[in-house]
């Protein structure tokens, strides 16, 4: 299928360190991610042809509002809601129109204010079936937490050392909306949230915005000195499913992630970063199995053994994941990408993945009875 | 006519699950009301809950199918954080019924009972509707 695409870019990267911008305005918000991909990308604002914003919760027209306040107004504008993967929605129009050659430049968005809501659990639709009957996002992945632990023997203590290196990773972010390291003891005594997950198991609830600059390959070298290409893209819609399933397997991701490394011809042991989606700690460890990172029911002695931690065979979540950088959901994907972009160019500092030449980014989510997941988008980039 | 006054909101207890709807309880052979899953005469999708359309090939030959065995406990969570129309603790759980379907669901058990592949039933409770003069039901898993 990307035999007849242009090869498309990343040439500019910004991002709001996340955290809580309670009352602020989302456009002011978002506005210096614009302000600092547009400077990284050296184009004018007069270049960009099209916006395409992620978000779920933050209100009408994201792109627009965010548009008005940065010189943008009057382009067209692709607002996409995909729950957490909504930026990484709005990232894979716009490589698809890049690629496809209806624009040149393009912007892409991904922003969020999680504050506006108040705390507490992610409000879900009332209309589903699961939601009417105390359904919350953290007591889905207990489920699956505690199903992983009764077939192979996880236990507690080894969903806690996901967040321990999550919050590792973390305190070398200055991005990250928690930058202080925690430990086995300090995550299992937090508060519970749903057995057995608790609170430090659980990502923060926080707001956050972050950009993308896109165009061809051919010309992105007159705009960056270390452009970063997009490998593949692919995007994937959970199938409902009536009966029994296996809920250890992440249906949606491990469909996506085949699907990609088919199309690209690369496969998991290729990658040498990865961001993937791990909202809650037993995420990250259904995640290693579902990428490919490791067989069925190895991704505790993934994680043990070191792979997974800086300085290992396949760094994931560098970052500090959504446990520690923060998960505010349509931001989230975008963010995602501007960590694996610059992981790339070699520009992380404390927490650059050595010689990093090609990296993932995965997202999911949203809670919806019969699927896995309603959504899920894995790219792949290379520098 | 004016405006009535909204009912202040109820805190549903630790077990109380959502309202069933008419299409979705039913008696079985054996006289008794049973949860009513669906089941496609064109394809054999079974389904919980029920729909007048088959949703895999939209047929319309559907049937509604009995949930009456012990299902079992698949996997389950005692939720501590919730909206607030909820009292916490809550125990949520999908179970596992014989007639091919998964049904999630509040849990009505001791904290010590609870352990995967728990074998459990469904325990249907009435629930008042004045204002329609009618009965419906709410459902909870209570160990078998």
């Amino acid at each position: 299928m990307t035999a007849n695409l242009r090869s498309v870019s990343v040439i500019g990267t910004g991002m709001i360190k996340f955290g809580k911008y309670r009352g602020m305005p989302v456009a002011h918000m978002a506005r210096p991610a614009v302000i600092e991909a547009f400077k990284e990308a050296g184009v004018k604002q007069s270049q960009i042809q099209a916006i395409y914003s992620g978000a779920a919760i933050s209100g009408w027209m994201a792109g627009q509002r965010i548009a008005r306040e940065t010189g943008l107004s009057g382009l067209p504008v692709i607002n996409c809601e995909n729950a957490c993967s909504s930026s990484a929605t709005a990232f894979r129009e716009a490589w698809l129109a890049v690629a496809t050659g209806i624009y040149d430049f393009v912007l892409v968005l991904g922003v969020e204010q999680l504050t506006r809501l108040g705390g507490g659990t992610l409000p879900l639709d009332a209309e589903d079936i699961e939601v009417s009957n105390g359904m919350v996002m953290p007591g889905l992945y207990a489920m699956r937490a505690q199903r992983y632990m009764h077939d192979y023997g996880a236990t507690e203590s080894d969903l806690a050392s996901v967040a321990v290196k999550a919050r590792r990773h973390g305190a070398l972010n200055p991005d990250a909306q928690i930058r202080t390291e925690t430990t086995v003891d300090e995550v299992l005594g937090s508060r519970r949230i749903a057995d057995p997950l608790t609170l430090l198991q659980c990502c923060p609830t926080g707001d956050g915005a972050a950009a993308l600059v896109i165009c061809a390959s051919d010309v992105a070298p007159r705009y960056n000195a270390a452009p970063v290409r997009v490998l593949g893209s692919h995007l994937a819609s959970g199938r409902y499913m009536t009966g029994f399933r296996d809920m250890t397997i992440p249906e949606i991701t491990v469909r996506c992630s085949k699907e990609l490394y088919e199309e690209i011809g690369l496969g998991p042991e290729d990658l040498d970063v990865v961001e993937c989606h791990d909202a809650f700690s037993i995420a990250e460890l259904l995640y290693y199995e579902a990428l490919g990172l490791c067989g069925r029911g190895e991704a505790v002695k993934l994680l043990h053994d070191g792979a997974t931690s800086l300085g290992g065979r396949v760094p994931v979540n560098p970052s500090g994941g959504l446990l520690s950088k923060g998960h505010p959901v349509g931001a989230s994907g975008a963010a995602q990408m501007v960590e694996v972009v610059r992981q790339l160019q070699g520009r992380c500092g404390p927490r650059q993945v050595v010689d990093a030449k090609v990296g993932l980014t995965h997202v999911t989510g949203g809670g919806t009875y019969g699927f896995d997941h309603g959504a899920c988008a894995i790219h792949v980039f290379a520098r | 006519m004016a405006a009535s006054q909204p009912t202040p909101a109820q805190k549903l207890a630790p077990h109380e699950g959502r309202v069933l709807s008419a299409q979705e309880v039913m008696r079985g052979a054996d006289g008794v009301l049973h949860l009513a899953a669906m089941k496609c005469a064109d394809c054999d999708t079974r389904v919980f809950p029920p729909s007048d359309t088959c949703p895999t090939c939209l047929g319309t030959t559907v049937a509604p199918l009995p949930v009456q065995g012990a299902g079992t406990l698949y996997s389950y969570t005692t939720v501590h954080i919730a909206p607030p129309q909820w009292q916490t603790p809550y125990v949520l759980g999908y179970v596992d019924f014989p007639e091919g379907v998964r049904v999630f669901g509040k849990v009505k058990a001791q904290p010590a009972q609870l352990k995967t592949d728990l074998p459990v039933t469904v325990e249907l409770t009435e629930v008042a509707v004045p204002e329609q003069g009618t009965t419906a039901y709410r459902y909870c898993f209570v160990p078998a």
